[in-house]
């Protein structure tokens, strides 16, 4: 199972965090920082799988972080033992190219003004910590279906985008 | 990328826009914070007194809302706000609200029943997306409730022929989810036949939800789910030999690398199947996987990944098998291909791999003796992952003809490794020498490299070994005196090196003695010149040295004298107290001294318990007869050092005494400085010995239901070779003030844990999931300020403290408190501990507490019905997942009582109307966080006599630890 989700930039910044576990707000952002420091001083060539040791304070003994850099982000996944890890990669660069579709050429900043957006796309891939969808096709048009329903119903902005067009 | 994309930007909210912009140039965290406190204010108000918020305002707040919390801001407003977008009929709303409640709702919230019905309406719903949001947001915060009240439907939308693939596998999710939470409640008598027909459907997607539940089901009992494994193997057979996989399914040109990966997966759960077809089938699609390997060598990265992630699933699968020779023959060049590849991921994977297949068997561990080199190569690897595997891996090859080998290349890197891995590298190194050690006198020079290199991870178990392992054999003592004196020479020991090298001169110097190297007087000068640097406990154990020197040395009898002189005013009580005795035991009565200080006898082979401690990685100790806190670890080196004087005093009752409570070796530590105010006169000591051994031969009696721990609190544990003496072995009131104080407040969640004179410690306690907080109250009932006032906490594994810092003064009449957090993270058998440290004008006191912190606290409640336990109190039988024993109640048996003390005080759930006879009690609870991560559900029957005035309790669980912590707690608590 997932334990959590978080896309930190090269700075620390939570970009997206999304925990599996309930915690609260400070032991999250203990999390946050501690995996941020974790993984970035690791090498570029280094593997991308990590052994939580014993004493990280990072949920329990059963997780490895498994990580990915792109530009200015890493994307982090905590997992437990049961995942497998290259399922895991894979399962990041699905990610990364649904966003990259759904907000065409993602760039962080697409991230920090679209928060709700990039929940959404996390949550056709995976939800409760289980993965529901590695297939960005099907993810992304499920996207642009629910995108659809929310101009329909917000008159305003559709009439926008549609002067865009 | 670095532009926003225009185009969405177009299309969302400007409010939420213009307030991340904001944050995003706040100057300082400071200026964040005020931005951030304003805007909270500005949506609280409006959700309070805007009665004419529309959705599209309350979408944004709430956005708002979420970026806060991402940041790290407390949220106390808001949920409301997030359930009502949740009931609206715009699916926009409807969105943000489940995603909402998703990021800032638990399973035990408050709000949650408020939404159930919300959740029903949705999965009613004739529309997809609104079915997936409210079956999204159950997966994600569901708990038991929502499992009860929700899950036939949930199953329908599954197996429904109406509902979209998008819907059933998210149906599929759910219900693994609830599984999880409501563990059992898929069995598979009603399930399996629907789960099974689901395994026909067409859609890749729903597939692979399927498959996720399937293995989870499998993973918690296999039995009764063996239908779905044709299925899965014809499933396997279509994508990997036939290829007919819907082509959107191709990732990187790999067939649904996921889909594949969890089919393989699954069939790891179950035996080879045994119809020689389906085995067979099996061995063309594993072949079929393996001939694809050869393209793993080129192509994109992704590529590569994908399929090697089906490769090494089949890699798995092929080791659990372990039937097909040619198989397990490719797989071992596959994986010693995989360890010298570019890509570390797949070496990191190689390296763990190759562990599980070494340790297979004898064939599969000769066939990868060829590796070797690369794994040590490995070793010195620039990323620490991999060198953690390549070590577990070189840990696993090692045998009799390799492990000099191996062991003088692990010393080697010792030197070089870096912190984060060298306490596993002694342990394991510690392990290896004694495994294979063809003789003792190179495990000898091995551990004191270790001491030498990384004298601070060896823990005193592995020096104790040592210590051992030379007394008992005669053959190397010379040798062993030898190397520790030239070891001494050097000018920076380490202290662990003194304390070996203190022991072993002081028993087996005298055998070097003769050289005019090493003579007495070198000897114990060698000695004698580090003796200002260390820690008052190695300082004891060479005053004890110092004695035993006198004994085989007239001539040193004034210098050593002269040491004892200096320090019968010493600090430290227990160097006091020895250097008394040793004054008086040198100087008074030769015969008693020769008898007193002769040399140890030969450890009891039933101490080899102790080897264990050196092989549990964590270095906990495992005999039940030690101390429960590993923190206890402290005084032990004196005590055991301290052994041989004792057992000279009982020479016939050696063995007995050695015995009953494991002395050797990690023996029993007990606190030396609670014995300050009451040793006055050194000589009482030995005059009354005899006592003291008639006190040592009844330890049952002291212990207490609780077992192991108990003796920790005992300053006159019969133990402690230098205990004052106390009148006649009974317990100390304080101690057994202190042992009912835990007891009660294992059952309460506050009250006094600890109170004297001086002192007062208070306890309250809070458990939510799997997280506790105590708050410990400690009040000065002196009339003088308690200073140095210091308290360590000792976690145990499973259960780790995170204490506040506390001011380190309590002025007289005043209380502090401290707030210790901790979570449980695996069943724990130890139970916590706090030494609390003061000074007093005139003297230190040490006091060492339990913290009632035990597994019960955890405890979920389990309501079962009749039919219901009975069927899972059969799958359960025999030792050790089962436990019966019969207890004597020290009062008439209450059976209301009995409930009381199991409802209110140990969190288990009595069944009523279970047991026909009014004289028993049935009852069951869930211990939420297994080992493996799993909720364990307990079963306890207690059968009770009244007449005869005896019980029987029976419990079982499917983890042997928890069944026997259970029991020891029941009985306790009970009796």
């Amino acid at each position: 199972m997932i334990k959590s989700i978080l896309i930190i930039n090269n700075h620390g910044k939570p970009r997206l965090t999304k925990f599996y576990e309930y915690m609260n707000v400070d032991k999250q952002q203990q999390i946050i920082r501690d995996l941020f420091l974790l993984v970035s001083k690791r090498a570029d060539g280094a593997c991308n799988f990590l052994e939580v040791g014993p004493n990280d304070n990072i949920f329990d003994k059963d997780t490895k972080v498994i990580y990915r850099h792109y530009a200015t982000l890493f994307f982090v996944f905590c997992v437990d033992s049961a995942e497998s890890e290259l399922s895991i990669i894979d399962l990041i660069q699905t990610f990364v190219e649904s966003l990259d579709k759904c907000f065409e050429n993602v760039c962080e900043l697409d991230l920090i003004f679209h928060i709700d957006k990039v929940h959404y796309i996390l949550d056709e891939m995976v939800m409760g910590g289980l993965v529901i969808e590695n297939n960005s096709t099907v993810i992304v048009s499920n996207y642009e279906v629910q995108n659809r329903i929310e101009k329909s119903e917000n008159p305003i902005m559709s009439v926008l985008s549609g002067i865009k067009k | 990328m670095s532009t926003p994309n225009p185009n969405i930007a177009k299309t969302s909210m400007r409010g939420l826009t213009n307030f991340i912009s904001d944050l995003r140039n706040a100057p300082s965290k400071e200026n964040e914070e005020k931005r951030v406190t304003k805007e909270m204010a500005h949506i609280r108000k409006e959700f309070k007194e805007n009665k004419n918020i529309d959705g599209y305002a309350r979408r944004k707040y709430v956005c708002k809302l979420i970026y806060m919390y991402m940041l790290g801001y407390e949220l106390d407003f808001g949920h409301m706000e997030a359930v009502t977008l949740l009931s609206s009929t715009k699916f926009s709303e409807k969105q943000i609200g489940y995603i909402s409640i998703a990021i800032l709702l638990h399973e035990q919230h408050e709000m949650l029943p408020l939404i159930i019905n919300s959740f029903k309406e949705d999965l009613l719903a004739r529309n997809d997306y609104f079915q997936s949001l409210a079956l999204a947001a159950i997966c994600n915060i569901g708990g038991k409730e929502v499992a009860e009240f929700l899950s036939p439907l949930i199953q329908k939308l599954l197996i429904a022929n109406t509902s979209s693939p998008m819907v059933k596998k998210r149906a599929a999710l759910a219900i693994l989810r609830m599984n999880r939470k409501n563990i059992g409640f898929v069995t598979p008598d009603q399930w399996v036949e629907r789960l099974v027909s689901v395994l026909d459907d067409s859609d890749f997607g729903v597939l692979n939800s399927l498959m996720s539940l399937l293995i989870e089901l499998a993973s918690e009992n296999p039995i009764g789910w063996e239908s779905a494994i044709p299925k899965v193997i014809q499933l396997l057979k279509k994508i990997a030999i036939n290829k007919e996989f819907p082509k959107e399914y191709t990732y990187y040109h790999i067939a649904c690398p996921w889909l594949q990966v969890k089919l393989l997966k699954f069939l790891r759960y179950f035996p080879p199947p045994e119809d020689s077809q389906g085995g067979q089938v099996l061995n063309e699609i594993l072949n079929a996987i393996f001939s694809q390997s050869e393209s793993a060598k080129a192509g994109t990265v992704n590529h590569k990944n994908s399929l090697n992630a089906v490769l090494f699933e089949a890699i798995n699968l092929i080791i659990h098998l372990d039937s097909d020779p040619t198989l397990l023959k490719q797989t071992s060049s596959l994986l010693g291909r995989f360890i010298t590849v570019k890509e570390t991921n797949i070496r990191y994977l190689g390296l763990a791999t190759m562990s599980h297949f070494a340790n297979l068997s004898n064939e599969t561990s000769i066939m990868i003796k060829k590796y070797q080199d690369t794994v040590l190569l490995s070793l010195k690897d620039a990323d620490i992952s991999i060198r953690r595997r390549a070590l577990d891996l070189l840990y696993g090859m090692c045998d009799k003809n390799t492990c000099k080998h191996i062991v003088a290349e692990l010393l080697s890197y010792l030197q070089t490794a870096d912190y984060a891995i060298r306490e596993e590298l002694v342990i394991k190194i510690a392990n290896l020498a004694e495994k294979f050690a063809s003789n003792y006198s190179w495990y000898v020079d091995v551990i004191l490299q270790l001491i030498t290199t990384a004298g601070d991870f060896v823990s005193d178990d592995i020096w104790f070994r040592v210590v051992k392992i030379v007394t008992n054999h005669e053959d190397i003592q010379a040798y062993a005196a030898s190397t520790v004196f030239t070891a001494l020479q050097s000018r920076n020991c380490h202290e662990t090196l003194i304390k070996v090298g203190g022991y072993i001169l002081g028993e087996f110097g005298h055998l070097i003695a003769d050289s005019p190297q090493s003579s007495p007087l070198i000897q114990f000068n060698i000695l004698h010149s580090k003796y200002g640097t260390c820690s008052p406990s190695t300082k004891a154990l060479l005053l004890s040295t110092y004695a035993k020197f006198v004994n085989l040395f007239p001539e040193l009898t004034q210098p050593t004298q002269e040491v004892f002189k200096q320090h019968s005013n010493y600090i430290d009580a227990e160097i006091q107290q020895r250097a008394c005795e040793y004054l008086n035991l040198t100087s008074l009565n030769e015969d008693l001294m020769q008898t007193v200080l002769d040399v140890i006898p030969a450890f009891s082979e039933k101490d080899n318990s102790n080897n264990n401690n050196i092989n549990s990685s964590n270095g906990n100790s495992q005999d039940p007869r030690v101390s429960s806190g590993s923190g206890y670890h402290t005084p032990p080196p004196q005590q055991q050092y301290q052994q041989p004087v004792q057992q000279q005093q009982s020479n016939n009752n050696l063995q007995d005494l050695l015995d009953p409570f494991g002395l050797g070796l990690g023996g029993s530590p007990q606190p030396a400085q609670q014995q300050v105010a009451q040793y006055q006169q050194p000589q009482q000591q030995i005059v009354m010995q005899p006592q003291q051994i008639q006190q040592q031969q009844s330890p049952q009696e002291v212990q207490s239901p609780f077992g192991s721990g108990t003796h920790n609190f005992s300053p006159s544990s019969p133990n402690g070779p230098s205990s004052p003496i106390n009148s006649g072995g009974a317990i100390d009131p304080l101690q057994l003030k202190i042992l009912i104080s835990f007891k009660r407040l294992c059952l309460a969640s506050e009250g006094v844990l600890y109170e004297d004179n001086m002192l007062q410690v208070g306890l309250k306690s809070e458990y939510q999931g799997s997280q506790g907080r105590l708050m410990l109250y400690y009040g000065n009932s002196s009339a003088f300020p308690l200073t140095n006032f210091n308290v360590t906490f000792n976690s145990v594994s499973g259960v780790q403290l995170q204490p506040q810092s506390i001011a380190p003064v309590i002025q007289p009449k005043a209380q502090i408190q401290q707030p210790v957090t901790f979570s449980c993270t695996s069943e724990f058998t130890e139970t916590p501990t706090v030494v609390i440290n003061f000074l007093t004008p005139g003297k230190p006191i040490t006091i060492h507490l339990k913290l009632p912190i035990i597994m019960s606290k955890f405890f979920d409640p389990l309501k079962l019905n009749s039919g219901d336990f009975f069927a899972k109190w059969k799958t359960i039988s025999g030792k050790p997942l089962e436990i019966q024993e019969v207890f004597k109640p020290t009062k008439p048996v209450d059976i209301n009582q009995f409930t009381k003390v199991l409802s209110d005080g140990l969190n288990i759930t009595v069944l009523k109307g279970v047991d026909p006879n009014p004289n028993n009690i049935v009852a069951a609870c869930l211990y939420p966080f297994g080992s493996n991560g799993q909720p364990i559900q307990c079963y306890i029957r207690i059968e009770s006599n009244p007449q005869a005035n005896m019980c029987r309790v029976t419990i079982r669980t499917q983890s042997a630890v928890l069944t026997n912590t259970l029991k020891s707690l029941l009985i306790a608590h009970l009796q």
